[in-house]
């Protein structure tokens, strides 16, 4: 930039000649802000590293993308500048207004596209319906297309629209709802979508789903049946991932005439199956008569059920399921299986069994325990568990019955127990009755005992001792006066490795120390190695 | 054959200032990595790292010293995160505590990671200035760097009408 000279005429001065002086040093102080601008150190960064930045900055895969960029171009002309020449930047489209969209499309020129059509609401379907028209030209470049919600127009809109290969199109992910279950038959173009088109391209060779690697399928509504599902699969050998999630109605299960012909799906993956309580059923009799069809040691990496209401009329369920699992993992290929949200969750990659004690209390009864022992020590083959950890009212629960799960049960490293005075009753009944006392190797058992239960548990203790060889872990005193608890200590010291003392009296020779977990109930507890002096 | 882990390589920096290092610290770098299988014979002479400074290289090579032994980013990593979007921009505890710097000192690691290749510094600081501008409006970005507003009022004014969907939000 060069000398500049302002000359102000001070001799004949008019509105139109100041306010043209003032217009030439706003010129002037625009160019040496862009200047000065130029000299800072954010703007000494390479290209390339302020490229990286901006694409941290925006690429967010929701409707904050859109914003981040809006914004990146609203701080100075150097930074406009260069996020309108970098067309990678403008790739990601999260936005329902059909003009950004435009404007998108243009500065992204022709690199791969990830469109996401996120909006929700009453009129959102319209808004996703004309967003696909104009998306429409751009399918070949399109690589990751996510619609949130996909009714039946918008389905009719992405066939019908579909009418260029997708070449690069590696993610499709469609959630819907309002979907009747019917809807195949109302919208006969989704046939093309699921199952003909994928013929086709299998047949022509090139195009289309032929090159899908990813493919997610939510909501029961969006009900694909079991027969054109496998099809789906069957004609895109390029699918490495499949997310069902709430995915199989009833309607759509069994047919039979597939299910007889099963295709070799060898390079086919089904990475999670999702089911909710509706459709539990469905998507286990889904995996019972498919997931073995899945015959590579590729093919089923992860199974998760939400299940949030497990109810007494699932009883023969959970077995069937476990039963089915195990099918599955003859051939080493499930890693992961877990029942979430209060049931229960099992890893298999540890040999790590996990109940998680709350659902057990509510929903599971003796019967279905007994199933699910059984279940656990024929069916699914395990030589060996890590922990069994449950904590349920034993109410209803007798000692015969007891005994029974316990022989069912696999060789144990440790058995984890919490109950309170009745709890325990029932247990170490069961216990002195166990005809396999090696059954337990550690036992581990948190009981939440006042002194005076103690006493009167005494006698069963001593003979579970006796049996098993072995004495408690933990025992958790409650309450009670300082002459209950030193009468306590005397009588189980020997026999228990610590004691927690909740709600204990202050009781002189007993060193209470605070522990240094996480817990907030242990935390305000109190524990020490009993030293034998009472 | 590659060389002992012990040994130890001098650089000098466009101060003069000279740092011993041992080799596989200095190997961090894929710049001084290639310059060192370049040269087969053992000299005694610095390698000169005209682009970076002493105090810049002390931090530089603090960060090479903790991550030392770490296996360094392949490309193929990189295009592995990028296709999948799973790139995110959190920073582990230590590497936010060794980048709390001055603005000044950020953006000299930040070039001294680029020009001597050291893709997980490069990637730290990159995140770092992200974070610094996620989430606020332009004005705000402006004060943090201390920029100044170079638009003429006309561009202003159309730019306006083009975020006004992203103001206030």
């Amino acid at each position: 930039m060069g000398a500049h000279t302002i000359v102000i005429d001070f001799q004949e001065p008019s509105i139109e000649k100041v306010e043209a002086q003032i217009r030439v040093l706003h010129h002037y102080i625009q160019r040496l802000g862009v200047a000065r601008n130029a000299l800072l150190p954010i703007n000494r960064l390479p290209p390339d590293v302020l490229l990286d930045i901006f694409a941290l900055v925006g690429k967010t895969w929701d409707i904050h993308a859109t914003r981040s960029m809006l914004k990146l171009t609203w701080v100075s002309h150097r930074w406009r500048e260069f996020a309108l020449s970098c067309p990678s930047l403008w790739t990601v489209i999260t936005d329902s207004n059909l003009n950004r969209t435009k404007r998108w499309l243009a500065r992204s020129r022709s690199v791969p596209l990830s469109v996401g059509l996120f909006k929700m609401g009453r009129n959102s379907a319209i808004s996703n319906k004309l967003h696909l028209q104009s998306l429409a030209a751009q399918m070949p470049r399109i690589k990751t297309l996510h619609i949130c919600q996909t009714d039946r127009e918008v389905l009719f809109e992405l066939t019908t629209s579909w009418n260029a290969p997708a070449l690069l199109l590696t993610s499709l992910k469609l959630k819907g709802v309002g979907i009747s279950g019917n809807f195949l038959s109302q919208v006969p173009n989704v046939r093309d979508l699921f199952l003909a088109r994928c013929k086709f391209s299998w047949e022509a060779g090139a195009a289309n789903f032929t090159y899908l690697t990813s493919l997610y399928i939510i909501r029961p509504q969006l009900a694909v049946p079991v027969g054109q599902f496998i099809a789906l699969l069957h004609n895109t050998p390029s699918l490495e991932r499949v997310v069902l999630i709430e995915a199989f109605s009833l309607d759509g299960y069994p047919e039979p005439t597939v299910l007889d012909q099963p295709p070799a799906l060898k390079r086919a993956r089904l990475h999670m199956l999702k089911t909710d309580t509706d459709n539990f059923g469905s998507g286990l009799q889904f995996l019972k008569h498919v997931g073995p069809r899945f015959t590579t040691s590729e093919t089923v990496v992860s199974c998760s059920f939400d299940h949030m209401a497990f109810e007494d009329s699932d009883a023969g369920t959970l077995p069937l399921l476990l039963s089915t699992f195990s099918q599955l993992s003859s051939t080493q290929v499930v890693t992961t299986i877990s029942l979430e949200d209060d049931l229960l969750s099992i890893n298999y990659r540890n040999l790590d069994y996990d109940m998680c004690q709350r659902s057990l209390h509510t929903f599971i009864t003796q019967e279905q325990f007994l199933a699910l022992s059984l279940t656990l020590k024929q069916t699914l083959r395990l030589t060996h568990l890590q922990a069994f950890r449950f904590d349920l009212e034993l109410f209803g629960w007798d000692v015969p019955h007891l005994i029974e799960v316990f022989g069912r049960l696999p060789s144990l490293e440790y058995f984890d127990f919490q109950g309170g005075c009745h709890e325990m009753t029932v247990l170490l009944n069961a216990l002195a009755l166990e005809s396999s006392p090696t059954l337990f190797p550690a036992l581990k058992i948190f009981g939440t005992l006042s002194p005076k239960e103690v006493r009167d548990l005494l006698p069963q203790v001593l003979i579970t001792r006796k049996r098993l060889g072995c004495g408690f872990k933990t025992v958790i005193l409650h309450g009670g006066d300082e002459a209950d608890l030193k009468t306590a200590l005397r009588m189980l010291g020997h026999l228990v490795d610590h004691f927690i003392l909740e709600d204990c009296p202050e009781t002189e020779g007993i060193r209470h120390e605070k522990l240094g977990g996480t817990d907030p109930v242990f935390d305000e507890c109190y524990t020490k190695p009993f030293d034998g002096s009472y | 054959m590659a060389a002992p882990a012990t040994q130890q390589i001098k650089i000098r920096c466009n101060d003069e200032k000279e740092f011993t290092v041992d080799r596989d610290v200095l190997e961090r770098s894929v710049l001084i990595k290639n310059m060192l299988e370049d040269v087969t014979e053992q000299q005694d002479a610095p390698i000169p790292l005209p682009n970076v400074s002493g105090p810049v290289m002390a931090k530089v090579l603090e960060y090479c010293t903790h991550h030392r032994g770490e296996p360094l980013p392949s490309a193929d990593t990189e295009q592995s995160q990028d296709e999948t979007r799973k790139r995110t921009t959190d920073i582990s505890e230590w590497d936010q505590k060794f980048i709390t710097v001055d603005q000044e000192m950020l953006f000299e690691i930040i070039l001294a990671a680029n020009y001597l290749d050291i893709k997980s510094l490069l990637d730290v600081g990159c995140k770092t200035v992200a974070n610094m501008i996620k989430g606020k409006t332009p004005e705000e970005i402006r004060k943090l760097f201390n920029i100044v507003n170079d638009f003429t009022p006309e561009e202003e004014a159309q730019i306006k009408k083009e975020n006004e969907w992203a103001e206030d939000r």
